[in-house]
């Protein structure tokens, strides 16, 4: 190795490694959104048949390990409701004037494909699609399954897509309710006001409310939603499912809830981003 | 070695990690196509050229990532200090030699991201309800898993790379030097 090239090459060392470990992020951050448009030749064919292939042999698992009668009776209390609704579209249906009002969450939002995901160790999707120019950093961002759920907010925004940081990449924050389904009907708990945290690798986790009143308000089963000053149309909206209460370690007069969400989030064809407030 | 040729290997390295690492995780780890990239150059490129190409390569993960900037490239820097250090003394060609370069570099750079992830954690300096948050350590053992589940692809991967290896031009690069 010639001295020249030996001390350029440890020199371009040392900078990266001052850039990783000790300058702050802000001050690295180079709007790097665009070099992960140059992939998207690529990364959105495979990640579509890759999507495909997943899809056919893996069929994501509906992790309730609630007993057999509490699923049997949030079904009953569920079909009731179904019911209940089920008449009051009908209602709605005969007055044409208030049908726009019933469009919900998605008339806020619009739909955006999924190009790829995170290269390294962090969860995150880069999403593409026309309409990006009403896209911006803080959005949130839904599922566009069935079942709507917040899966994370746009964190970076470049011309021709965007980054997405899942609600299950570590250190991201969001404050939710439970809410919880019995044979009393569903109700959400306005009392406690939790602060969600994901911790990486798919999970997320509720560490700030003291054990002795989880014990007494949520149990296994129940849902946490969306009760975020930033996003106040999506009230409501889920965010996971409560897996597994537990002491925490470190502080045992805490709580640690571990959080499931609805399905994995690496594997989305497309996502919706609200981009309008009203 | 041939720029063209490095350049189209790592975007394709790039785009398949965007594209399908996630689809092909087991135990939330996915494999590292951009670790395999870097050990094949680092095992066939002459000393000077590998260690550039590789940290090359982390720093164009870096900038297609949203992680701290400077942190793969420094990673992929190491592991091409190490591979650049032994390849005289491997057989190139052998899968268990790709076997085990990979799994030694995916440990390595386990080791850096763990290393990272404790001292500069995500989410220490926020708040949320009016009450100061306390830093997210995530758990480190997926990252060992990524470094056996490459280690596993890469007899296939580097097998079938050692056989177009030609179109790199590694040999008329060392011979020049």
């Amino acid at each position: 190795m010639s001295l020249r090239f030996s001390q350029t090459f440890f020199a371009l060392m040392i900078l990266s490694f001052f850039s990783a470990f000790v300058l702050p992020q802000r001050l690295t951050d180079l709007g790097r959104t665009q070099f992960a448009t140059l992939l998207i030749p690529i990364s959105r064919p495979t990640y579509l048949i890759a999507g495909a292939i997943r899809a056919h042999f893996v069929h994501e698992p509906s992790e309730d390990t609630r007993a057999a009668q509490a699923i049997e009776q949030e079904n009953l209390v569920l079909r009731q409701k179904v019911l209940v609704m089920a008449a009051e579209i009908d209602r709605l249906e005969q007055r044409a004037g208030e049908r726009e009002q019933l469009g919900g969450v998605e008339r806020l939002c619009s739909r955006f494909e999924v190009a790829g995901t995170d290269s390294d160790n962090h969860e995150g999707l880069t999403i593409t699609g026309s309409g990006l120019g009403a896209v911006h950093v803080d959005q949130p961002v839904l599922s566009s399954a069935t079942v709507v759920d917040l899966i994370g907010r746009v964190d970076r925004v470049g011309s021709l897509t965007a980054h997405v940081i899942l609600v299950t990449d570590a250190g991201f924050t969001v404050t939710g309710h439970f809410f919880s389904v019995s044979a009393s009907g569903a109700e959400e708990n306005t009392n406690l006001m939790a602060i969600v945290r994901g911790q990486g690798n798919g999970n997320m986790a509720i560490s700030n409310l003291p054990f002795e009143i989880v014990k007494r308000n949520v149990r296994e089963g129940d849902w946490i939603v969306l009760a975020d000053d930033r996003w106040p149309q999506l009230h409501g909206v889920r965010i996971g499912r409560v897996a597994l209460i537990q002491r925490l370690p470190s502080q045992s007069l805490f709580a640690e809830i571990n959080l499931a969400p609805e399905a994995s989030l690496t594997h989305p064809s497309d996502v919706w981003v609200m981009t309008r407030r009203q | 070695m041939r720029p063209l040729s490095y350049f189209i290997l790592a975007y394709i390295a790039l785009g398949l990690q965007a594209g399908i690492a996630r689809a092909m995780e087991w135990n939330t780890a996915g494999p590292n196509f951009v670790l395999l990239a870097v050990v094949f150059i680092a095992l066939n490129a002459p000393r000077d050229t590998a260690l550039l190409a590789c940290f090359g390569l982390g720093a164009m993960q870096d900038l297609a990532s949203g992680g701290s900037l400077g942190l793969f490239a420094f990673s992929y820097g190491l592991v091409a200090l190490f591979i650049v250090a032994v390849q005289q003394a491997v057989y190139r060609r052998h899968p268990a030699t790709h076997f085990m370069l990979v799994l030694i570099a995916g440990v390595l750079i386990s080791v850096v991201l763990a290393i990272h992830g404790w001292l500069r954690p995500p989410g220490a300096e926020e708040s949320a309800g009016g009450q100061h948050l306390a830093a997210v350590h995530a758990p480190v053992l997926p990252l060992f898993y990524t470094a056996v589940y490459s280690a596993i692809l890469a007899p296939f991967v580097l097998g079938g790379l050692q056989r177009i290896s030609r179109v790199f031009r590694f040999r008329s690069a060392r011979r020049r030097m």
